[in-house]
């Protein structure tokens, strides 16, 4: 056997994991910012809500390979593994983003909280119909927590466009004192009676 | 291979380079230095004053007499690379003026010597000699490495889902050699008087022939005896550390610099132990020395448990069996309080409040969590659960409605709605006796808002899933929590309870 590092080596996988964990959460956007932890038993999960719902799934292997050609790391070094692990970092993302969609929306699907907007283009009052199948919480100052939107660059724009009436003011001031109501009788509900 | 250790070092490195010292069959004395790697030359170059030490150095030990030549050994599970063969030809001509000149045991060799002088009377071959003689030659301190132990008993005992169906002899063989292969496997921590690693050895080796059992569906007949050898063992384990509890002082073991950093946390797991023992007498557990002790060991339970600490849900089994063995021992106001503060902190430190330290979860390695108790912040990309998420905080909250503590559960029940009470619930329900499963569900629950105090009380009254050889022997629960705690769930935890009641009740 010729000389060896191994201690090296682990060192230098912790790095290029740490590196390939960064770049993973770069391409994950918005999604990098939910909780994420480790499950260490079982191939499925079963969720019981606290309003009485249950919620079953099994679970996915999610992985990419990684591809390094000799040449490549011939010509780059360094250079051809992180191509490498960025491009399957990138793969693992694009999956991961994939999976969280096609599970979020069996969820809402499942618990009723979908609009059907019939081609109509997104709209303030579409907005506000959409939350009015919500729940908002309120945070210790009483202001709203917003849920996050996601859509695409397109439609950013045009929703940075949108112009609202006062009307529309007035219906969203009136969502909000219903949705706090709401969830003072939520958080009211949260003791041990009887 | 004939050898008779006289003495082992227990504490930090070796003496004079001497990890072992003992007798050969030919009476000369004999000391070991022992390591689990290869030897490269680099590594010889760091540890050959240890060498030089070992060999140059006479052996002072009342039972060896006076100074004599003794036999030089180091002891490695790896191999040695053939240039430190050389290097250590070379200081043997020069060591034969002095000593013996250095022997050199390695893995291949210890392998071989172990076949020869175990063949003739272990029931059946060992299939993983080099995981058994990673424990064998193990320093033996710190607690047991149970991933590991757990690959080492799979390889003797069909448990998993892929093993083979053996014929019911062929188990039984597999039984009895499971406990002697436990035995040479727990040899370093043996000589290193660590009792407590081999209390944790012991239950699984319990655990893993019961799982084998159920498994098969075979009679009590093929395991009860081994089973009976194993319950003798762990119970001179419990003695011995209870001999040694007994008589500790607050920073009484290793240097005292460091000391002060880990004593609460060992105290935590010294009443758990002792607790478990307590409960195991309690239960119908039979024990050659507890009642002699009973006493000064409520003493020592009562005065660790002041100075416990709980940096992960895998301390929570301790702190809960020494409530329950303080409550029906007498001292029923610390028992109380000590579940009291059980129950706060399982539910308080699940949230993201400062001052309040992270209550991190039963997965987290013991170690690792003291760690980030003492203030070592987790690697960046650390996805290990703790915050909302909590696997003891149910099962204390239905014992607390077993014991009509509404008010202590009202003021938290606030912080509990937040909460999603864990469980892992394997597919078949003699995977509860193992380690770790692959094939379950991970179940999470919340409370309902508003939550019934009727309701709770009916599910706090309910029987939940426990292992079969678990609800018949009811004294092995206090070590099952203790050794398991990721199965800290409300079958086991309220069949512990409803048990230590009827008990005290008689």
């Amino acid at each position: 056997m010729l000389p060896d590092f191994p201690k090296v080596r682990a060192g230098a996988t912790k790095i290029l994991e740490a590196w390939f964990e960064g770049r993973r959460g770069q391409r994950l956007g918005i999604m990098q910012q939910m909780k994420n932890v480790v499950m260490h038993e079982g191939h499925r999960t079963s969720l019981h809500r606290w309003d009485g719902s249950v919620e079953q799934k099994p679970m996915k292997k999610l992985g990419a390979p990684i591809r390094l050609m000799r040449e490549d790391l011939e010509k780059k070094g360094l250079g051809a593994v992180l191509e490498a692990l960025d491009k399957t970092a990138q793969d693992i993302a694009d999956k991961q983003g994939k999976f969280f969609f096609q599970r979020l929306n069996e969820t809402l699907e499942e618990t009723g909280q979908t609009l059907d907007a019939q081609g109509q283009p997104l709209t303030f009052d579409l907005v506000l119909d959409l939350f009015e199948k919500m729940e908002f919480d309120f945070d210790e100052h009483g202001q709203p927590v917003w849920p996050t939107m996601m859509c695409n660059p397109l439609m950013l724009e045009k929703v940075r466009k949108w112009e609202v009436t006062d009307e529309q003011k007035a219906r969203l001031a009136a969502l909000v004192e219903k949705k706090r109501l709401a969830w003072r009788d939520r958080e009211g509900d949260r003791k041990l009676v009887g | 291979m004939g050898y008779t250790v006289v003495h082992s070092t227990s504490h930090g490195p070796g003496e004079e380079g001497k990890d072992v010292i003992g007798r050969g069959p030919d009476g000369v004395p004999a000391a070991f230095q022992l390591k689990q790697r290869n030897v490269s030359v680099g590594d010889w170059r760091r540890i050959r004053d240890e060498n030089v030490e070992l060999v140059e150095l006479p052996i002072r030990h009342p039972s060896l007499g006076g100074p004599r030549r003794h036999r030089p050994i180091l002891v490695t599970t790896g191999s040695i690379h053939e240039n430190v063969f050389t290097r250590i030809e070379g200081e043997n001509r020069r060591w034969r003026r002095v000593n013996r000149p250095l022997e050199t045991w390695t893995g291949t060799q210890l392998l071989a010597m172990f076949r020869q002088h175990t063949g003739a009377f272990l029931p059946q071959p060992v299939p993983d000699f080099h995981r058994l003689l990673g424990f064998m030659v193990h320093n033996g301190h710190g607690l047991l490495d149970k991933a590991e132990f757990d690959l080492l008993l799979r390889s003797i005992l069909p448990v998993g889902d892929g093993a083979p169906r053996p014929s019911r002899k062929a188990v039984s063989r597999a039984f009895a050699a499971a406990a002697v292969i436990v035995e040479y496997a727990m040899a370093g921590f043996d000589r290193a008087a660590n009792h407590f690693a081999r209390i944790e050895a012991y239950t699984m080796l319990a655990c893993y022939m019961w799982a084998a059992a159920v498994r098969l569906r075979l009679p009590a007949g093929t395991w009860q005896s081994t089973l009976g050898i194993t319950e003798t063992s762990l119970d001179r384990c419990s003695g011995l550390l209870a001999e040694e509890a007994k008589n500790l002082t607050v920073f009484g073991q290793g240097s005292p610099l460091t000391d002060t950093f880990v004593a609460p946390y060992r105290a935590t797991l010294l009443v758990g132990a002792l607790s478990a023992q307590g409960l195991w007498h309690l239960l119908g557990g039979k024990s050659e020395w507890f009642v002699a002790m009973e006493t000064a060991l409520g003493e020592v339970i009562g005065r660790l448990a002041q100075q416990a600490r709980l940096p992960s849900e895998a301390f929570a089994p301790a702190l809960f069996l020494a409530s329950q063995y303080l409550r029906n021992s007498g001292d029923i106001r610390l028992g109380d309080a000590l579940f009291r503060r059980l129950l706060a902190e399982s539910v308080l430190r699940k949230q993201r409040k400062r001052p309040l330290r992270p209550l991190w979860g039963p997965y987290l390695q013991v170690e690792e969590a003291i760690l980030r108790d003492l203030g070592k912040p987790p690697d960046p990309h650390d996805k290990e659960a703790w915050e909302e998420i909590s696997v003891t905080a149910w099962p204390l909250i239905l014992v607390a409605a077993r014991r009509l503590m509404r008010q202590d559960l009202e003021q938290l029940w606030y912080p509990i709605t937040e909460l999603h009470f864990s469980e892992g619930i394997p597919d078949k329900p003699y995977k509860r006796l193992l380690w770790r499963t692959e094939r379950g569900t991970w179940q999470q629950k919340m409370v309902p808002r508003p939550q019934s105090w009727q309701r709770l009380g009916e599910q706090a009254r309910r029987s939940y899933p426990i292992p079969k050889p678990l609800a018949e022997s009811p004294h092995w629960l206090p070590y099952y929590l203790l050794v398991y705690p990721q199965r800290f769930n409300p079958g086991p935890v309220l069949a512990l309870d409803e048990a230590v009641s009827a008990a005290a009740r008689r």
